[in-house]
């Protein structure tokens, strides 16, 4: 317990050198929001109070709708991604997990293969 | 392995219905046919079956290197959860035939795989088993609610039913990650130990453990975690909602009866029990005084269940206050006891509000007005599950309040016996109102004469809910029993 106990303490002294860092950071942001405020001129025009002074004029409202496609493709996209996050482990200790290994593998993708099968069927890889 | 993949049955076998399912619809194309009722129907009978045959055969043990912990009260609750299911089916048939727009291809499949995720969190022993379990539970619940897609009400359900479970996930994981850090370890029952052991860290535990109850207590409905369950009891498809209120609460219950040990060296028994006594006073006068106001049937069992909750987190107050010993079991056995017989009681009011829905969504409390002289079987059997979930002695519901309550007692927490008690009483009055709009209101001057259509298997399914009720009311021995003796194991 007082081995635990210096560990953490030791971990406090540690992270001391960061103070300045952290006085230096909220200095340096107060400093460049204040400095423009006292010594910069101030001009008022519509150009110059545009979203986006120097780039294309917003056009429309953000509120588009669009398809629900791409919120599909992406979960698609991370359930596949996640598949072979699963995989490399898996396939770098194959000889270790042997036959029960690998049928949990294959019942794994079997199951995310009835998914793809699923979403396929139900037109999510069609873009239309 | 095989002799874990048997234990963890009541898990994987409506996962494998769910799977099936899918596969069934991946074939069949979008044809709606009875195929897809029949099977999710019978997968949820063989996982009853299954998890019954365990059971009785006292079949337990730990399961996948100690990260499922298959024991009596996991089984219990896992029970509880596919009776659920099972009954849940059985109202949705009428309630989908009524109203096409739920008819969706998937709806059976996610009510097993919800099944599945719920029966999980009952048997989990790991920190990543119970958020496995917790969204896995979750996630199908969220499509469920949202279901009729085109249905404002009911994508707003969805909507805030997903919003602010995830919200609640993110604090249940807040907290797991404090419990490992003040432990090191992810094993539940390894928890309490290893806290004790590290004890410079009790802050730390503490505070994991409060982040961990606002996510079970976000899924409970409990005060003041409570402000998504009336908008989503009501915009959900009603079969639906019953599953919810009733399995949903099983599960997350079986999860808190197995995190009472870590609540109590997290927190020190004191205060984690005056914690959740005061969680649970807060959870039942709002539950039982918002209800008395509503007018939506749907509405009024959603401010119920929250009231129920609340008496359930008595006895768990009273087990955490005095952290292990014989209150332990007798407070385990007589909620896992609350926990079948509000399924019961609860399952069968939303079957007969499928009934008086007739897919027109009539689901005002006027609708049960002059029920009596229309149809008297459907009024007597409504009038028992409104007596049960008020209390009334001749049904089950008096005696899973008064086991509960006596755990209170036996902890020495009188104060809380003695507010739960009234608290009680302040739910009287608007269950009783049901009753009187049944036989004593009759219907207005003029008004067309109801064609409610009872679905063969909606009937069966509400009559074993009222034998239930008023079989486990009167001859509650073996019940009480068989729950004392399997959870004592």
């Amino acid at each position: 317990m007082l081995m635990f106990a210096f560990q953490q303490t030791s971990a406090v002294a540690d992270h001391v050198p960061l103070l300045p860092y952290l006085l230096i950071v909220l200095g340096l942001v107060a400093a460049l929001l204040t400095l423009p405020l006292l010594l910069g001129r101030k001009t008022k025009n519509a150009v110059k109070s545009a979203s986006y002074e120097c780039g294309v004029a917003p056009k429309g409202s953000a509120r588009q709708r669009f398809s629900v496609h791409f919120y599909l493709v992406a979960v698609l996209f991370i359930l596949f991604d996640i598949e072979a996050v699963f995989l490399f482990p898996w396939a770098l200790n194959i000889q270790g997990l042997g036959l029960a290994g690998f049928v949990e593998a294959v019942v794994f993708v079997a199951v995310l293969g009835l998914g793809l099968g699923y979403a396929w069927r139900k037109g999510v890889l069609d873009w239309q | 392995m095989f002799q874990d993949i048997a234990l963890a049955g009541p898990i994987l076998l409506p996962a494998l219905a769910a799977l099936l399912l899918l596969g069934v619809e991946l074939l069949a194309g979008g044809r709606r046919s009875q195929g897809s009722f029949l099977l999710c129907a019978l997968g949820a009978l063989v996982a009853l079956i299954y998890t019954g045959y365990f059971l009785a055969n006292g079949r337990t043990g730990l399961a996948f290197n100690g990260t499922l912990n298959v024991d009596n009260t996991a089984l219990l609750i896992a029970l509880i959860v596919h009776f659920s299911a099972l009954l849940a089916v059985l109202l949705s048939r009428s309630y989908l035939a009524a109203r096409r727009d739920a008819d969706a291809p998937e709806y059976y499949s996610l009510v097993m795989a919800a099944a599945s995720g719920m029966a999980m969190l009952a048997a989990a022993n790991d920190l990543v088993n119970v958020f496995l379990g917790v969204e896995l539970m979750s996630i199908p619940l969220y499509v469920l609610a949202a279901i009729r897609r085109k249905s404002a009400r009911s994508v707003e359900a969805g909507l805030k039913y997903l919003l602010l479970g995830a919200f609640a996930s993110a604090f249940l994981l807040f907290g797991m990650g404090l419990l490992y850090g003040a432990s090191g370890s992810t094993l539940l029952s390894a928890l309490p130990a290893e806290i004790a052991r590290l004890e410079t860290n009790g802050g730390l535990a503490a505070f994991g453990v409060v982040m961990f109850l606002i996510g079970v207590f976000f899924k409970v409905a409990a005060v003041p975690f409570h402000m998504w369950t009336p908008d989503v009891y009501e915009g959900s498809p009603t079969p639906v909602t019953a599953f919810m209120a009733t399995a949903t609460k099983a599960a997350a219950f079986g999860l808190l009866l197995r995190f009472t040990p870590v609540i109590a060296t997290g927190m020190g028994p004191e205060a984690g029990s005056s914690m959740l006594a005061v969680i649970a006073v807060l959870t039942m006068f709002v539950g039982n005084l918002g209800a008395l106001r509503q007018q939506n049937l749907k509405r009024l069992l959603a401010y119920s269940s929250i009231a129920h909750a609340g008496y359930m987190l008595v006895g768990v107050a009273a087990i955490v206050a005095e952290d292990g010993g014989e209150i332990a079991l007798t407070g385990s056995s007589a909620i896992v006891f609350y926990l079948g017989t509000y399924a019961a009681m609860n399952l069968g009011a939303f079957g007969v509000a499928v009934v008086l829905d007739r897919g027109e969504g009539r689901e005002g409390v006027n609708e049960l007005k002059g029920l009596c002289s229309e149809r008297p079987l459907l009024a007597a059997v409504m009038a028992v599950f409104t007596l049960a979930l008020a209390g009334v002695p001749p049904t089950a519901g008096f005696l899973g309040k008064l086991y509960v309550f006596s755990c209170a007692v036996q902890a020495r927490m009188y104060a809380l016996a003695v507010v739960a008690v009234l608290a009680s009483v302040v739910g009287l009055f608007y269950y009783l109102r049901l009753i009187l709009l049944m036989y004593f209101t009759p219907r207005e001057e003029g008004a067309e004469p109801r064609l409610l259509r009872t679905d063969s298997f909606l009937a069966v399914a509400s009559f074993v809910c009222a034998v239930l009720v008023l079989w486990l009311g009167v001859l509650p021995a073996w019940f009480v029993d068989f729950v004392e003796a399997t959870v004592r194991g």
